[in-house]
């Protein structure tokens, strides 16, 4: 352990944030369930809104798997079934009672930056009519991969949340970037 | 032919396809991942049933909650159900959602909109 290391400076720097809840780790289908179900809990108990508690629990899963499946940084969870799990942090805060935060990170190649921004600028660039529309063309019209990937998980985040979706990419020493997103959700009136 | 049973998990739904009856459930959450892997069986069990004979097919549908390629699944089993439907045989389907969850409804639209066997979505209180 690092000798610097400090629970206080996590918690001071959650509290700072207002997050209630961070994982990081493999981001396996298991752990991803748990972490999303224990957060559905939590807002039921807080009384929060309904339509808000699935929006939130559809970004969190969605960001969760891309972790899962995209992440360059990757461990192995069952060598039987040549099975492994990207690596990343994910967590959620609650700005104010009307607005929540979901937050992931994971590692990736430096050449993938650009295709990355690429498809988010485009989805920040759309209007909410252009956006359904694009989500249902790549829902009808697009096919999916041998690894269950529809190319949908960001359409529908950008959907769900407000946007711009905000993103930036953290240099790493060893050459390849840590890719951040934080998603807004908004209480409707 | 024998009839196709997948039990839930916490992330997968309960699929049923019983073809004696000619009902396909598929109840639950639906977000595992991959999609792929968890329909594909049902697809060619559903191609199985329709090989032979004119057949009467009822589909149940209640999920919680899906993730983005699982609706990518159930609307290429739509796309399938309705070819079928258009060569003759007898298709129908309910949807239940959760009745105040407008985007639950507007995605549930979006499905049956290119499809051609008659549908209904039933909102009910969660």
């Amino acid at each position: 352990m690092n000798k610097t290391f400090s629970a206080h400076n996590i918690f001071q720097s959650m509290d700072d944030n207002n997050i209630q809840f961070s994982y990081k780790g493999p981001l396996t289908q298991d752990i991803l369930t748990s972490f999303g179900e224990s957060i559905k809990e939590k807002l039921h108990t807080d009384d929060c809104d309904e339509r808000v508690i699935r929006r939130i629990f559809a970004i969190l899963v969605e960001t969760a798997q891309n972790i899962l499946k995209y992440s360059s940084e990757r461990t192995e969870i069952s060598s039987a079934y040549r099975k492994d799990a990207g690596i990343g942090i994910i967590g959620i805060g609650n700005l104010t009672d009307k607005q929540f935060m979901v937050f992931s990170g994971n590692v990736i190649h430096a050449d993938e930056m650009q295709d990355i921004k690429d498809r988010i600028d485009f989805l920040n660039s759309l209007t909410p009519a252009e956006l359904t529309l694009h989500y249902q063309k790549q829902l009808k019209e697009g096919t999916i991969t041998s690894d269950g990937s529809a190319g949908l998980g960001w359409i529908d985040i950008a959907r769900k949340a407000n946007r711009p979706l905000q993103y930036k990419f953290v240099e790493l020493n060893s050459g390849d970037l840590f890719f951040e997103i934080t998603i807004f959700i908004s209480v409707e009136e | 032919m024998e009839n196709y049973i997948l039990e839930a998990t916490k992330y997968s739904p309960y699929i049923e396809l019983d073809s004696e009856l000619g009902i396909l459930k598929i109840t639950g959450n639906s977000y595992p991942e991959n999609a792929l892997e968890l329909y594909q069986p049902l697809f060619m069990k559903i191609d199985e049933f329709f090989a032979d004979e004119k057949k009467k097919l009822y589909i149940a549908l209640q999920i919680d909650y899906l993730n983005t390629s699982s609706s990518k699944m159930l609307i290429d089993l739509f796309f399938k159900l309705s070819s079928y439907f258009d060569q003759g045989h007898e298709i129908s389907a309910d949807w239940r959602y959760p009745e105040d969850d407008e985007d639950y409804r507007e995605q549930c639209q979006m499905f049956f909109e290119d499809v051609n066997f008659p549908f209904k979505l039933i909102g009910i209180a969660y």
